[in-house]
């Protein structure tokens, strides 16, 4: 969700929009599809930052739901997130342990548990392996083991781009916001803005996949050509994503981008894709073996896009859109074939669904939550036909609760939802 | 580190400290104090650092990047390596609590070089149990390049246990106290501390604070009659806790220091006994020191002869401080680093008993929490680690955009004459 630049507009536009959202449906047909959408609990809470959460399922059954702790900054050295456990179906949680960025919603997170039913999540910001090092760096990769009893983080996990990253420098929320930026924490002032993003789904050779979003130093070259362009503030300017695929033939040790899932076209910018280039992407497996991604935009502008690849990830298909709009869009796929997707902004959080499970066609939206928050989510099939969708109630926006409001939270929530087709 | 009375205390008393000495010999002992490095900084919290060595030569700095509140669920801390023996250090990595200065630290690496962290504010086994709970250990192994955390340690306690409310710093000054941060509005207020030593039998011991049995009753009554309750005198003990299956289970096995019943001996400050910290001796007793306050009485300390069971009654070693942390070093004698009322200070034992402790040795004056370690990175040659808070307490201000807390490492090199 960090996306350099156009943090300020992303924001700005958050809580203005999060403001004239659908109100909330309870039960709601979709095509072929019966959906009802039923009881909401409270999975944590903080009177600091707590947004952003993704859920996932073990194997023995407990479910782990992830949290943001630390402001939507680009600032790795303090980034610190937690997580609760559910033992019983989602229905009541645990208090919140804390993490450093092991449990943030900024990376790859297994779609399935390993074989010792281990939860991964491979982190973003990584470090350059050598100093100015653009292509080789170090990810960490965390494990939650145990039904999230156990957590062990390696920090050396080798990530290597086929083409140099852009380095850009790191910053403070607060300053964002005063027209001084970038502002940074600590001796440390610039850093790779390269995120793993989504899933890490597993190929049929054992091989591990998972989406991740940079700028290449090609495609920097391009925003500040935008910029200059247009005469506007280099973080201001159109951006240029780019959207790739990282391939582990080790076990997850290391990870080799493979292919590019989607990158702007030399010339006009294609009308359906947003201010942003393409970034936050999810990807799945298809019955037919085929992967399937998604990507966002843009948080106002553009509509996600998606793509398809035949050949393991090497090639994709041109990126064309999805036809609606949202960020962060995670889809995963259901134990009955189907895909399902949650985003939002602008408008609600709502679910999708894509019954022939190709990706290809996806149902009207399902509406969950209006109120104010950030529209990252994520879903979890907790038994079949039975999804449990977390998102977060931000009542200031991206700016934390001020003092004098002693009684206002930020709030993760999770809502059931039921599913069947017709 | 979280004691009600000694915030605004610190704030003040912080500002008045001595000013810093370079070589500072004492009795019997040449000690020159060295370089100073920056470890790392934030415009955030980060503060309470402590410093330990991997049998692979690097160092690890922890620090806590989290307000000092009773608020577990939002707990967060952070460390830094240093791959040349403490010149240079790397970017912060973050963690939960498990690089906390709350908690107790292996004092040297396990057989797999991994140092061990276990965690403060220990959550029940089951809803309303206070004597059985769940900690938190963290390891940190490879250098500082792997870390692991499980959450499932088992804690037990003889007596129940004070389970007191958990609180936000930032409502703790505006006299509406407590304000939880989560629907768990309460938690055990205890803390193991200090340094997690190895037995010769094998058995791992640390020490940790709490609020127990007859005391939980004292420090009502104490609160009852006080004009403002929170600033009531309190009756923390200092405990050992044994672990005797690899650190999977750890139980109280000792008591080093309680109050009495009747009179507080006057040495003792308000707090009772916290913050502890332990060595074996080269006799094979155990040693341990403690805080009891951080304005008014000393540190205290003590002696066992029979591996942490008994304990001499609790005397005052003569000088104050908080947080004592106490390391053995490799020519025999003791170093223990602390400070406040007054800057941060070093002290020796020279024939390595614990008894006569030599004068102090002054690090660091400027604005700081005094919460402070040190290792031994060469023989003779000691990194002490502190950090400077230029606001205290209290967070940087907004309007302050250059300011930072920064934790520092200097060089002392040591010798006996």
């Amino acid at each position: 969700m960090k996306i350099a630049r156009s943090y300020p507009l992303t924001a700005a536009l958050a809580a203005a929009a999060l403001l004239a959202l659908a109100p909330r449906g309870r039960a709601q047909a979709a095509g072929d599809l019966q959906v009802t959408v039923g009881q909401t609990v409270e999975i944590t809470r903080s009177h600091s930052w707590c947004w952003f959460p993704t859920i996932h399922k073990f194997r023995s059954g407990e479910l782990l739901v992830g949290v943001v702790l630390a402001p939507d900054q680009i600032n790795s050295e303090s980034a610190v997130s937690a997580y609760c456990i559910s033992r019983d179906g989602g229905l009541t949680w645990s208090r919140r342990y804390t993490m450093g960025q092991g449990a943030n919603q900024d990376g790859a997170w297994s779609e399935t548990p390993d074989a010792s039913d281990q939860i991964w999540q491979l982190g973003s910001y990584p470090e350059s392996q050598r100093e100015d090092d653009p292509r080789h760096f170090y990810a960490t990769l965390t494990k939650f083991g145990r039904g999230g009893r156990a957590s062990s983080e390696d920090r050396d996990v080798a990530l290597t781009l086929t083409e140099p990253a852009h380095n850009a420098a790191s910053w403070l929320f607060d300053y964002r916001f005063d027209g001084k930026n970038p502002v940074s924490d600590t001796r440390f002032t610039s850093q790779f803005h390269l995120r793993p993003w989504g899933n890490i789904v597993q190929g049929r050779g054992g091989e591990l996949y998972c989406s991740a979003y940079f700028t290449a130093q090609s495609d920097a070259e391009r925003e500040e050509d935008a910029a200059n362009q247009k005469n506007v503030e280099a973080r201001l300017a159109l951006r240029f994503n780019r959207d790739v695929l990282l391939r582990s033939t080790d076990g997850g040790k290391s990870w080799v981008q493979y292919g590019t899932i989607a990158v702007l076209p030399a010339g006009d910018r294609p009308a359906w894709v947003g201010s942003e280039g393409y970034n936050e992407g999810s990807v799945a497996f298809l019955p037919d073996g085929r992967l399937y991604a998604v990507y966002r935009t843009g948080g106002r502008s553009g509509t996600i896009g998606h793509g398809w690849s035949s050949d393991g990830g090497k090639t994709w298909t041109a990126p064309a859109s999805i036809g609606f709009a949202g960020v962060a869009p995670r889809v995963h796929r259901l134990s009955n074939g189907m895909l399902a997707m949650v985003t939002g902004r602008p408008g609600p959080v709502v679910l999708r669904f894509n019954l022939d499970g190709t990706g290809r066609e996806w149902s009207h939206p399902v509406t969950l939550y209006s109120e104010m928050s950030t529209r990252y989510t994520d879903l979890t099939e907790v038994s079949p036909g039975k999804l449990l969708v977390v998102y977060d109630h931000v009542p200031y926006g991206w700016f934390e609760i001020p003092f004098a409001d002693r009684d206002a939270r930020n709030i993760i929530y999770g809502t059931f939802v039921t599913v069947n087709k017709n | 580190m979280k004691t009600f009375l000694s915030w605004s205390l610190a704030a003040a008393v912080l500002l008045c400290a001595n000013s810093p000495g370079w070589a500072a010999p004492s009795d019997g002992l040449r000690v020159t104090v060295g370089q100073t490095v920056e470890i790392t900084r934030s415009h955030s919290r980060c503060w309470f650092p402590t410093i330990h060595k991997f049998r692979s030569g690097d160092l690890l700095v922890s620090t806590v990047l989290s307000a000092d509140q009773v608020n577990g669920e939002s707990a967060v801390s952070g460390y830094c390596l240093s791959h040349d023996g403490g010149l240079t250090w790397s970017r912060r990595y973050t963690i939960g609590q498990g690089a906390n200065q709350d908690g107790a630290w292996s004092e040297v690496p396990d057989a797999a070089d991994r140092f061990w962290q276990v965690g403060s504010y220990p959550e029940p086994q089951r809803e309303g149990d206070d004597r059985n709970f769940y900690l938190t250990m963290t390891q940190f192994g490879r250098g500082g390049r792997w870390t692991s955390e499980d959450r499932d340690i088992a804690l037990t306690l003889r007596l129940p246990g004070l389970i007191s409310p958990a609180w936000l710093f930032d409502y703790r000054f505006d006299g509406k106290v407590p304000v939880p941060d989560t629907r768990f509005d309460t938690q055990l207020d205890g803390r193991p501390w200090g340094n997690i030593v190895q037995a010769p039998n094998g058995d791992y011991l640390c020490s940790a604070y709490f609020t127990e049995g007859d005391d939980i009753r004292r420090e009502v009554d104490e609160s009852k009659r006080a004009k403002e309750p929170r600033f009531a005198r309190m009756f923390n003990r200092d405990i050992l806790l044994r672990s005797t299956d690899g650190g999977r289970s750890w139980k109280e096995y000792g008591t080093i220091a309680a109050l009495p019943v009747g009179d507080r001996p006057a040495w003792v400050g308000p707090e009772g006994f916290n913050e502890g910290s332990l060595a074996f001796l080269a006799d094979g007793r155990l040693y341990a020191v403690y805080r009891t306050s951080g304005r008014t009485g000393t540190i205290g300390h003590g002696w066992s002869a029979d591996g942490g069971k008994t304990w001499t009654t609790p005397a005052s070693i003569g000088f104050a401080g908080v947080a004592p942390r106490v390391h053995r070093l490799s020519n025999g004698m003791l170093v223990l680093v602390t400070g406040r009322p007054g800057p941060v200070v070093l002290h020796f034992n020279l024939d390595g008993t614990g008894r006569e402790w030599s004068r102090a040795v002054t690090i660091y004056t400027d604005m700081s929490t005094r919460y402070c370690d040190v290792a031994e990175v060469s023989p003779g040659k000691l990194l002490v680690v502190y950090d400077h808070v230029p606001y205290g307490w209290q967070e940087i201000p907004f309007a302050d955009r250059d300011a930072r807390n920064i934790i520092y490492g200097t060089f002392v090199a040591v010798n006996k004459d």
